[in-house]
């Protein structure tokens, strides 16, 4: 592309510039010409006519003096080859061609401008043939034709290299582009154009770096979810692990060790205890996979009976740990899938108690502000450190696992608790502080 | 016969692999983080380490560092390549992937002791005394004559004691893995045994999977 452009653009140049060049030297030289055969015709004539003056007063007398026309043809002839001029007088016995003659030869000796021509009657006898050289301006004509030639033929070297200068220039920001377009496609998405001045490549390269960034926002947006999907993966199969390797290694006991009565109860129980947790696993993972693009049947619910029901779910884990349940009820009612909703407010309830120490407080609340409702559960447990507010919603994730783990739980309540957020637009946020307490909030921002 | 710390921090794994070892008759002290692991094993002397990866505290590579002089078997929940390297190139005897199955826990443990020749106490159950290291056998007092493959499937029968095998996997341990031999073989054997030793209600058949030593626990 770039050497096509170059190349065209050269040969476009070199044929203008010569044929240009032609077209000028050739005029030069016609005018030139024109010029002295101008000069040589009114020269002939006045040579012809002094001749014929001359011859006249010689041949007045009805008799030719051969001998004086000699002399004084001679005499012309010496005096003008003293300047430059050659003519001739031949006598011929008949009338030939009256008019002048204009021809261009080229003798051994020159070139000449040659022009014959009778002598006015009644000596069209006599013929004068005139020759003049020009040689010399020849030569200096096709002198000059040569600087101009040489002139030009620099003239067209240096426009090569400028030319390609130029090229060069005005395709350097293609180059970059082609090399910037490589590097991506190896994978390198943070390569950018670094382009300066205006003009129509460098909008290229404007659109080009937008693109790159948005090749690059949507790269790195598909590598975490594909990072977030390993994570998934890799904790799964490690959450699973843990129960089979013990429901495996119990029956294997089992079956191989001499049992008493205890041990088989205590045994079996264990393997019924984390064949529940996996089940339990199991069914958490199907209602966030329904809950994915699951649209909620919604409804207006009492906030009096919805907070009604889970203090009524909620009251022997309370009464188990002396945790006290306060309600304040700002709003009458919200719109969402009441079972739904019920399900994240349990959540959040069993993780607030499960932070409480015995003697704790929860505070459940639905308040009203900006049109928003929100809805929130507040303990005075033992806070969540700073660093790991940001990975609560992880599936499998646990601030405390031996605790979690002892107290069944599966690391995916909160997970779920997002996803029922999620479906009805709603927001999760979770505050906390350690040894003060944790505050969840969900802002409900459609009505 | 050994004296095993087993640090894992999942209770019930920890409790199982107890539970195992205490049939084969092995003493054991469980712990659940990496700290106490490293402080317990600085008090008690161990024979082994069980050593889970993934613990809190310390985790299983920076306990090992604090305590390689004892031998160590890595447990490990991942399988992947590094991880048994960065164990076996700090000292591991040998890591075990969960889940695991006991008997190759089991026979691991056997296999790191007896490379560090940490059990060879001698073993006495009735009027019989067998020694493991000059391989000989005494039924009250009086030394009896063993073939070397008897012995091999008597040492088999305590290191796995209270435990059914399979006469499969009895083949396999006393025998090799490159044997093969038919199963009848392994009846024979354990017919002379039970003889030779007085073991008729020792060495009871478990119906449908094999022989199992009975010792009171």
């Amino acid at each position: 592309m770039r050497l096509r452009l170059y190349l065209a653009t050269y040969l476009l140049f070199i044929v203008i510039l010569f044929s240009s060049l032609g077209i000028v030297s050739t005029f030069m030289t016609n005018t030139q010409i024109n010029m002295y055969t101008d000069k040589c015709i009114r020269e002939f004539h006045s040579i012809s006519s002094a001749l014929f003056f001359d011859l006249h007063a010689l041949v007045g007398q009805d008799r030719f003096f051969a001998q004086e026309i000699a002399i004084l043809v001679d005499g012309y002839i010496s005096y003008f080859y003293q300047h430059g001029i050659i003519i001739e007088v031949t006598e011929y016995g008949h009338t030939a061609y009256a008019g002048a003659v204009v021809s261009y030869i080229t003798l051994e000796t020159g070139q000449y401008i040659h022009i014959s021509g009778a002598l006015p009657a009644p000596l069209e006898i006599f013929r004068l043939y005139y020759f003049y050289n020009i040689t010399a301006y020849m030569e200096d004509m096709s002198r000059i034709q040569n600087i101009l030639l040489m002139v030009c033929i620099i003239f067209s070297v240096i426009t090569a290299f400028a030319l390609y200068i130029i090229v060069a220039r005005l395709f350097k920001p293609l180059g970059l582009i082609s090399k910037a377009t490589r590097n991506i496609a190896s994978g390198h998405y943070n390569e950018r154009i670094h382009v300066k001045g205006s003009g129509e490549l460098t909008q290229v390269a404007e659109d080009f770096n937008q693109m790159a960034e948005q090749i690059q926002d949507q790269i790195y947006h598909l590598e975490r979810v594909a990072a977030e999907k390993q994570q998934f993966i890799d904790n799964f199969a490690h959450e699973i692990r843990t129960p089979l390797t013990s429901i495996f290694g119990n029956a294997e006991y089992m079956q191989r060790a001499l049992l008493d009565e205890g041990e088989t109860i205590e045994l079996t129980q264990l393997i019924m205890n984390n064949s529940t947790h996996m089940k339990q696993i199991a069914n958490s993972l199907l209602q966030l996979a329904t809950l994915r693009d699951y649209t909620p049947v919604v409804e207006e619910i009492p906030i009096r009976r919805l907070f009604d029901d889970v203090g009524k779910t909620m009251y022997d884990s309370l009464l188990e740990k002396k945790v006290t349940l306060k309600c304040k009820i700002g709003t009458d009612s919200l719109w969402g899938q009441e079972d739904l909703i019920r399900s994240l407010l349990l959540n959040l309830c069993y993780n607030a108690v499960k932070a409480c120490e015995k003697g704790g407080i929860i505070e459940l609340s639905a308040r009203e502000n900006w049109d928003y409702i929100i809805l929130s559960v507040k303990d005075n447990g033992h806070g969540i450190a700073p660093e790991n507010l940001h990975k609560l919603t992880e599936p499998f994730f646990r601030v405390d696992k031996a605790r979690s783990r002892e107290a069944g739980g599966i690391g995916l309540g909160l997970t779920l608790c997002k996803q029922i957020a999620d479906v009805h637009g709603a927001k999760l946020i979770v505050e906390s502080a350690l040894g003060v307490g944790t505050m969840v909030s969900v802002t409900f921002t459609t009505p | 016969m050994a004296h095993i710390l087993i640090v894992e921090d999942d209770r019930d794994i920890n409790d199982l692999i107890a539970r195992n070892l205490k049939l084969v008759s092995h003493t054991y002290r469980q712990v659940f983080d990496g700290i106490t692991a490293a402080a317990t094993a600085e008090k008690e002397d161990f024979d082994l380490v069980l050593l889970d990866v993934m613990l809190p505290g310390l985790d299983g590579f920076e306990v090992i560092q604090k305590i390689s002089a004892t031998p160590t078997i890595f447990i490990t929940a991942k399988d992947g390549l590094s991880d048994r390297l960065t164990g076996l190139s700090l000292g591991a005897d040998d890591y075990i992937v969960k889940p695991f199955e006991m008997l190759e826990l089991l026979a691991r443990i056997e296999a790191v002791l007896r490379r560090t020749k940490k059990n060879n106490a001698a073993f006495n159950l009735d009027s019989v005394t067998v020694d493991m290291t000059t391989r000989t056998v005494k039924v009250k007092g009086r030394e009896i004559d063993l073939s070397p493959k008897e012995f091999d499937l008597l040492e088999v029968l305590i290191r796995n004691q209270n435990i059914a095998l399979s006469r499969e996997k009895l083949l396999e341990l006393a025998w090799g893995y490159d044997y093969f031999g038919e199963t009848r073989t392994v009846d024979n054997h354990i017919q002379k045994l039970r003889s030779k030793l007085g073991w008729e209600e020792r060495i009871k058949t478990v119906y449908k999977l094999g022989y199992r030593l009975e010792v009171k626990r």
